[in-house]
């Protein structure tokens, strides 16, 4: 086991590398800098070289690497330039980061309670009304954009049954720890809901076939032929089979995070790191692109290292080699 | 050569109707999908070119009904209907395209890495893993952000060659499966050249997933793009496309629900187009792999 982590960390080595440059390249392909992009008539070309100068971008690309990766250990991301100006970038993540986390917690959460109840419904009513709906409905799911949902999931909590704020994080500096806690929890709870309704469908299929596999095992068999009931044959042994493996998949589950709060979090107007995100791409703010870039390239690295740690953990076979 | 193939087409056709009078939800897709795109194939020698770009301030933000418009006009002041049948002809320009370059690159870097393996697979395993996890939807906004916008043909290309390794590594490894069997193995020993084994022995046998991975990836691509343009990064202003027709909804929450008529028929139609391939996808798999025929 202890191999398999450290064999698995190695390789992690390199592909941290990999991020970095690739984010990198990313960040040179946009075009214009910070300071000509802001030009006005009282600008002095020799103040701008000089800004520029200061901010190290005359300097070949390969220079302009080496010192950001160096400020990126110092925990220095540099300064927001459009979005929240002059304000130091790890602050201003720092300040998002919170709803973000706390929202893809609660979808994350749910997203397993609702995948797993619906697989195992289908599963035990194969090829009943029930379990073709379900399976036609994670198809609906998975094939429509999901954020036209989010409309309809906003349309009725918001307006037509008034139970849920329309924006905001409910995070409030000036309160306590508690008021801000539930209040979080208030405007976090129908994006996540709506999140998990809508993305059930790969944790779905994979424990629906599983538990179908399982079902047709022969200590399933035995069981049923020693007397046992089908109901506790399920609780005892199909389930713990059936839902193992997919444990592994909650790792993975945080490459996407930032992706898909980008939608959910412009639609449900709840401030988080996918709206900053998409506010600093509107305002071409590059520090704080790359940043949340690193962020969730390295955070889906994490996750990947963390799939691979659960299957290992909780399958032996994978250990072997 | 030929005769065969024709009793192979027909087939097909057969297999497939007969799974349609099993499949009521096929049934409808078809029916549905069919007839959006005679609509959008007859409809668009009504809509006039200059469509996304036109500004008719008088008559924007119509309400339905209004005006002579059946479905009231949008905020530049064009015919929604006419706009809606621009756009949806756009969004399936672009997951046709997208579906058929990335199944066109899988199918020919899949089929190889996974025939003949080696370091050449190794390394094509290794970069695929990478690319997966990377957030592939933040860096397509990037890219596309960088320019003041995209063209289609553009986007279909960038949006292609960022997404492919998903199915690339769905094509190898249903071509790892095929390779070991007696077939494979003995057109090998009778000396049929690679490229033959691999198109015409292997391929037909694996053409039922790629064809159900077809209609996902086309869904998708559509999805992708509607989302992006939905943000502001997606297509140039003045190309109608169905996110670009949502993005009036961006940052007001209070639209949404005031003016629902700017995003229901959108809504339905993106449904019908992402839901209809992906089911009809379904019934050509079925179709192809009489294994898994539901009668």
């Amino acid at each position: 086991m202890f191999k398999t982590i450290v064999r698995r960390v190695l390789i992690m080595l390199p592909q941290i590398f990999f991020v970095s440059i690739l984010i990198f390249m990313l960040a040179q392909l946009m075009p214009g800098d910070p300071f000509y992009g802001n030009l006005n008539p009282n600008s002095d070309v020799a103040t701008i070289e000089r800004m520029r100068h200061a901010a190290g971008l005359d300097l070949p690309w390969y220079e302009q690497y080496v010192r950001w990766v160096v400020n990126v250990f110092h925990g220095d991301f540099g300064t927001s330039y459009t979005v929240n100006k002059g304000v130091a970038v790890s602050e201003i993540i720092g300040q998002r980061i919170w709803p973000t986390v706390s929202m893809g917690i609660i979808a994350t959460i749910l997203t397993y309670f609702f995948a797993m109840s619906q697989a195992l419904i289908s599963a035990r009513n194969e090829n009943k009304r029930i379990d073709k709906f379900l399976v036609v409905w994670n198809t609906l799911t998975s094939a429509v954009p999901s954020f036209v949902f989010y409309f309809v999931m906003m349309v009725l909590f918001v307006y037509v049954i008034p139970i849920f704020p329309s924006s905001g994080t409910g995070i409030d500096e000036t309160q306590g720890f508690f008021t801000n806690f539930f209040g979080n929890l208030y405007h976090a709870f129908l994006p996540a809901l709506t999140i998990a309704l809508f993305s059930t469908n790969s944790v779905f299929q994979y424990l629906r076939s599983n538990l179908l596999d399982q079902q047709a095992q022969d200590y399933v068999r035995t069981a049923r032929a020693k007397g046992v009931q089908i109901k506790d044959v399920f609780r005892k042994h199909i389930l713990r089979n059936a839902f193992l493996p997919i444990a592994s998949g909650i790792g993975y589950s945080i490459t996407g995070v930032l992706g898909g709060a980008m939608f959910a979090e412009t639609v449900f107007g709840y401030p988080g790191l996918g709206a900053l995100f998409v506010q600093a791409l509107s305002g071409r703010d590059y520090t704080i692109i790359t940043a949340l870039m690193l962020l969730q390239g390295i955070l889906s690295l994490f996750g990947g290292l963390l799939s691979d740690i659960i299957s290992a953990w909780v399958d032996p076979r994978i250990r072997v080699k | 050569m030929e005769k065969s193939k024709q009793r192979f087409g027909s087939r097909f056709f057969k297999n497939f109707s007969a799974e349609l009078e099993h499949d009521g939800l096929g049934l409808t897709a078809l029916i549905m999908l069919v007839t959006l795109f005679v609509i959008i194939f007859v409809g668009q020698f009504f809509v006039p070119s200059n469509i996304g770009t036109m500004s008719d301030i008088l008559n924007a933000d119509l309400p339905p009904l209004t005006g002579g418009h059946i479905l009231g006009t949008t905020d530049s002041g064009a015919d929604f209907i006419l706009t809606l049948i621009a756009s949806a002809k756009n969004s399936l320009i672009i997951g046709v395209g997208v579906a058929t370059l990335i199944t066109a690159i899988s199918i020919f870097f899949g089929m190889i890495i996974g025939y003949f393996g080696g370091w050449a697979d190794w390394l094509a395993m290794r970069i695929i893993d990478f690319w997966l996890i990377m957030p592939l939807i933040m860096i397509l906004a990037i890219i596309f952000s960088t320019s003041k916008g995209m063209g289609i043909w553009s986007l279909i290309l960038i949006l292609s060659l960022i997404s492919w390794p998903a199915n690339v590594r769905l094509v190898r490894t249903l071509t790892l499966s095929e390779v070991n069997r007696d077939y494979v193995q003995a057109s090998k020993i009778s000396g049929t050249p690679w490229y033959k084994i691999i198109f015409s022995g292997i391929l037909p046998n694996i053409s039922s997933t790629i064809i159900s991975d077809y209609s996902l990836t086309l869904a998708g691509s559509i999805g992708i793009e509607t989302g992006l343009t939905f943000l502001g990064f997606g297509l140039k202003h003045g190309t109608s496309s169905l996110g670009s027709m949502l993005q009036v909804l961006n940052g007001s929450a209070s639209t949404i629900y005031a003016r629902w008529w700017l995003w229901v028929p959108v809504t339905i139609i993106l449904i019908v187009l992402t839901f209809g391939f992906v089911v009809l996808g379904q019934v050509c798999r079925r179709a192809l792999d009489q294994r898994q025929t539901m009668k």
